[in-house]
């Protein structure tokens, strides 16, 4: 590489620049456009930080509306996250909007990191709803996640160990002690505790004792929760290996069983690995996924340290990576290919998009992006594996798994259907870029190689060659003279604006020139 | 007439062991002027051996280890010239190929200290390691890379005008990912062909974005350089086998489909893959009152629909002779079911394979069952899974044993799966 990069956790002081700001809100707000970097412009990164890890308040409910499924229990208009179960058919129906509607959370983000460690916990504590097939369990998983997105890992991680969802994703709703089922406690050690790394020895007995421990769990769909069960528990002494440095975990009876959770987990957040697991994977979300040696001693273990010494506090960490000189270093900048959420949703909000006011219709837009980036192989609520998207974890690929010669095409079919003359057609809702408004918030947009420069270093987090930079500027000026025809034109119509013809023109030159940029490979990174 | 790239293969083969076969297998291809294609079948999530391939002389024991998960006796299906051995009652169209001689399974298919992990197992057969050793790239990529030399530069060629291998699906595979590339193309059954343009100028070369940014760029190219022949393939029209169940029915039928569909369109990619998900079968895996029907007994019948339907296609356009198929599994799973009425992760698993000129039969033996199996209790290793998969690289491709250990370092026998 070009320049020995920092690997130092020291704080950044000072404002953030133009292209600073375009790399730390690119990477934690999936996507920015004027309305962003207005917001956070002018600021140290410590009271950026402060905004960001402030957690964004919960959302409405999702609800019932649509008024061909005969989901006979719940009225439109009403949500059904405390009905009863109907049958598998609403169920199905709920379930599809409840993924809509989290991808609505998604696309309504405010300036918090709340969606993207959701989004972050999402791969981390999978559930597949699909799989769980209860819209109101899975509806309750997301709300966990969300909660503690910002919040304690620890208590993350006992909230994931019984919540409803997880205790049928990974069958701890039929571990007894008759026939203990280590699906979960295989999954609780290997991906959401310790990993698998070479210095993480725990054993095949371990997982059994683990999924002894965790015996008698069940969920409760008329209550919608989980429940414990004395008699389906293992009461019996748990011995775990020289990993866990022989401990016993003493089986209780009664109601006391359920407490031999928290004698495990402890157990488990004694191993200092964990630490290093978590701050692994938030740095491969953040900044690379590429970990080598330095990054791994003077980035990855100090921030293990952090987390253990805040008692697995998440911001804590956060804001020492998100802050750091490392994560501004010039050589992560751009190196990160967008997943499908943030290339879809990172141009509607760079955009700014406008949607629908009703909620029926705004919903419909949602469920656009739900289908359309599951069809990019990112299906909001349904990750293929319990292991989460291969791009956070399968090496050395990692975020090159997002790309092939078929979501590459795809990838650009989403970015021409957004740049449509007459805007996109979501089930039926058309929503549209406004071309005018985006350019005209640049300062001096009557200044054509202001506007080409600037709309790029807002966009797109890569250089593009000199070619390619004249070929968009080219699109603008196509037919003109020169660029002062350009500022010509563009001050006429700012002093005119019912010159529908001129208007029109100068929006299709826009529409063409931010679609050419949408369409570089360039603009998949990050 | 262009050269076909695994007869040259072949006639290297022809001057060291194994060479027979190799030999014969050129013969016929040169006969029927077409080349030979592989389609693997990745079942996802790891499947029950045990309730597919069911060991008939372990019955007793078998029923006392899973007695709410197995077959009830009077419902497996019988395998002709094999008393001890009966298929799951969905598998009905895949006791059909082996009745006929044109199918085969091999018992015990795995490797050294397996592992229990989806994702790290998934790897391991993906990219032809012993259990702890990681590897990077596929184990057929690495069999690709010995005919496509130095892929993708120069690619495609006067001589290899079609792409090296396709992945079915909306993701790619660790077992078509080359050493500097995706040997793949990956077409989603769902959704057309796309091929965009692209500006070939790359802005930043040298800084961790712009290498990036340049696999991206590569892969456009090397889209666009392939889209004409996939879309000339995907555009033939063909009139398929009746036997289809209706789109968005059977995954695994669909993809199937589109493989047959590039076939006929008469694309010279010579493997492929294709996946059925959903083997991950810890929770009622099967009816509690009715074994033969439940999670387990669904995928069952869809991968038997899917074969029988790809097969009665492959006859229908005269390819029976040179298009082979076999399945695959990240591991099989354990002899004792679980209070869920489900299996949790195991160990050895039986391949299956299908073709006209398949060594029909099975290989190995029945897994031994005791009558006091407990969780701990794994199903015994017989073969490695790369001396299956170097076999079949060295039968059915007739690979040199150069090309076969570049592909799958080590040494291991040489089963029979193909006859000529």
């Amino acid at each position: 590489m070009a320049n020995a990069a920092s690997y130092s956790l020291n704080a950044v002081s000072g404002q953030l620049l133009m292209k600073d700001l375009l790399h730390f809100l690119g990477r934690t707000l999936f996507g920015a456009g004027h309305k962003e970097f207005k917001h956070f412009e002018n600021k140290t990164v410590a009271e950026c930080l402060d905004i960001l890890l402030q957690q964004s308040p919960a959302a409405p409910a999702p609800l019932q509306d649509d008024p061909d499924t005969q989901d006979g229990l719940v009225p439109d208009g009403s949500t059904w996250v405390n009905a009863p179960f109907e049958n598998e058919d609403v169920d199905k129906h709920r379930r599809t909007y409840l993924k809509a509607w989290w991808m609505g959370q998604i696309i309504n983000r405010d300036f918090s990191l709340t969606e993207k460690m959701t989004l972050f916990w999402h791969n981390h504590f999978v559930t597949q709803a699909d799989i769980v097939k209860d819209s109101r369990y899975s509806y309750r998983y997301v709300n966990m996640l969300r909660a503690h997105a910002l919040g304690n890992f620890k208590q993350l991680v006992r909230q994931g160990t019984t919540n409803v969802g997880m205790l049928v994703y990974l069958n701890g709703n039929n571990n007894s002690k008759a026939a203990p089922n280590e699906n979960f406690s295989r999954e609780l050690l290997e991906l959401f505790t310790l990993g698998k790394t070479p210095d993480v020895h725990y054993t095949e007995e371990d997982v059994k004792a683990a999924a002894r421990i965790l015996s008698g769990w069940k969920d409760d769909r008329e209550n919608i929760c989980e429940k414990f069960y004395p008699e389906l528990h293992d009461t019996a002494d748990k011995l775990f290996s020289p990993y866990f440095e022989n401990e016993i975990i003493k089986g209780r009876g009664g109601a006391d069983g359920a407490k031999e959770i928290d004698a495990l987990l402890a157990m488990i957040f004694k191993r200092k690995e964990t630490a290093g697991f978590v701050c692994r994977n938030l740095y491969r979300w953040f900044v690379t996924a590429h970990i080598d040696e330095q990054a791994e001693s003077k980035i990855i273990q100090p921030l293990a340290q952090i987390f253990i010494k805040h008692n697995f506090e998440i911001a804590p960490v956060l804001r020492a990576l998100l802050g750091s000189e490392h994560f501004f270093d010039a050589t992560f900048r751009g190196c990160i290919v967008k997943n499908p959420v943030e290339f879809f949703v990172g141009a509607t909000k760079q955009f700014d998009i406008v949607f629908p006011a009703s909620t029926v219709e705004t919903h419909l837009c949602w469920a656009h992006y739900y289908f359309n980036i599951g069809g990019l192989s990112m299906s909001i609520g349904d990750p293929p594996s319990v292991a989460g998207w291969l791009a956070y974890y399968q090496a050395p690929k990692y975020h090159q798994w997002w790309i092939n010669s078929y979501t590459l095409g795809f990838r650009m079919k989403i970015a021409d259907s957004l740049y449509l003359d007459e805007g996109t057609n979501c089930n039926g809702i058309n929503i549209k870029f406004d071309y005018l408004r985006f350019a005209s918030a640049f300062e001096k947009a009557d200044d054509v190689n202001k506007l080409v420069s600037e709309s790029l270093a807002m966009l797109c987090a890569v250089k593009i060659s000199e070619r390619a930079h004249a070929k968009l500027k080219g699109i603008l000026l196509n037919g003109f003279k020169n660029e002062e025809e350009w500022r010509a034109k563009w001050n006429q119509l700012s002093a005119n604006e019912n010159d529908t013809g001129l208007k029109k023109d100068m929006a299709t030159r826009l529409r063409l020139f931010f679609g050419g940029i949408m369409n570089m490979p360039e603009y998949q990174m990050m | 007439m262009k050269r076909k790239t695994f007869i040259k293969n072949a006639a290297l083969a022809a001057l060291l062991p194994y060479a027979l076969n190799a030999l014969t297998a050129c013969n016929r291809l040169t006969s029927s002027n077409q080349k030979r294609v592989l389609v693997l079948i990745q079942l996802v999530g790891g499947n029950d051996g045990l309730n597919t391939l069911i060991p008939l002389d372990r019955y007793k024991n078998l029923l006392k280890a899973r007695p709410n998960l197995l077959i009830p006796e009077n419902k497996i299906l019988p395998l002709k010239g094999f008393s001890n051995v009966g298929l799951h009652p969905g598998l009905g169209g895949i006791k059909d190929l082996f009745d006929n001689k044109l199918a085969g399974f091999v018992q015990g298919v795995g490797y050294e200290n397996p592992s229990y992990s989806h994702f790290r197992a998934s790897d391991i057969w993906l990219t032809g390691s012993q259990s702890s050793q990681v590897i990077y790239t596929g184990w057929l990529a690495r069999y690709l890379e010995t005919i496509f030399k130095g892929y993708p530069a120069g690619f495609p060629s006067d001589t290899h005008t079609d792409p090296p291998a396709i992945k079915i699906g909306d993701t790619g595979t660790y077992l078509f990912q080359g050493t500097s590339m995706d040997m793949s193309v990956v077409i989603d059954p769902a959704t057309p062909f796309a091929a965009p343009d692209v500006d070939t100028d790359a802005g930043e070369t040298d800084s961790f974005a712009g290498q990036e940014v340049k696999s991206i760029r590569e892969i456009l190219l090397q889209t666009n350089k392939y889209a004409l022949v996939i879309n000339k393939a995907l555009g033939t029209s063909i009139e398929h086998s009746k036997l289809y169940p209706k789109q968005g029915t059977n995954p695994l039928a669909d993809q199937l489909k589109v493989v047959a569909k590039l076939i006929k369109g008469g694309l010279e990619t010579q493997v492929y893959l294709v996946d059925l998900k959903g083997f991950d079968t810890h929770d009622e895996q099967a009816d509690k009152k009715d074994p033969t029907k439940g999670a387990h007994a669904e995928l069952m019948a869809q991968l038997s629909q899917g074969i029988t339907c790809f097969w009665d296609d492959m006859n229908r356009m005269g390819r029976e002779q040179d298009v082979m198929g076999m399945t695959f599994s990240e591991f099989g799973r354990r002899i004792i079911a679980n209070a869920g009425n489900g299996t949790d992760h195991g160990s050895s698993q039986p391949l299956f394979y299908f073709g006209a000129n398949v060594h029909a039969g099975i290989t190995g033996t029945n897994p031994v069952i005791n009558d006091n199996i407990t969780a701990n209790d794994n199903l015994a290793l017989q073969y490695d899974y790369r001396a299956v998969f170097g076999s079949l690289l060295r039968q059915w491709a007739g690979a040199s044993a150069a090309a076969v250990s570049e592909a799958l370092p080590g040494s291991f026998p040489n089963i029979k799966l193909v006859n000529v």
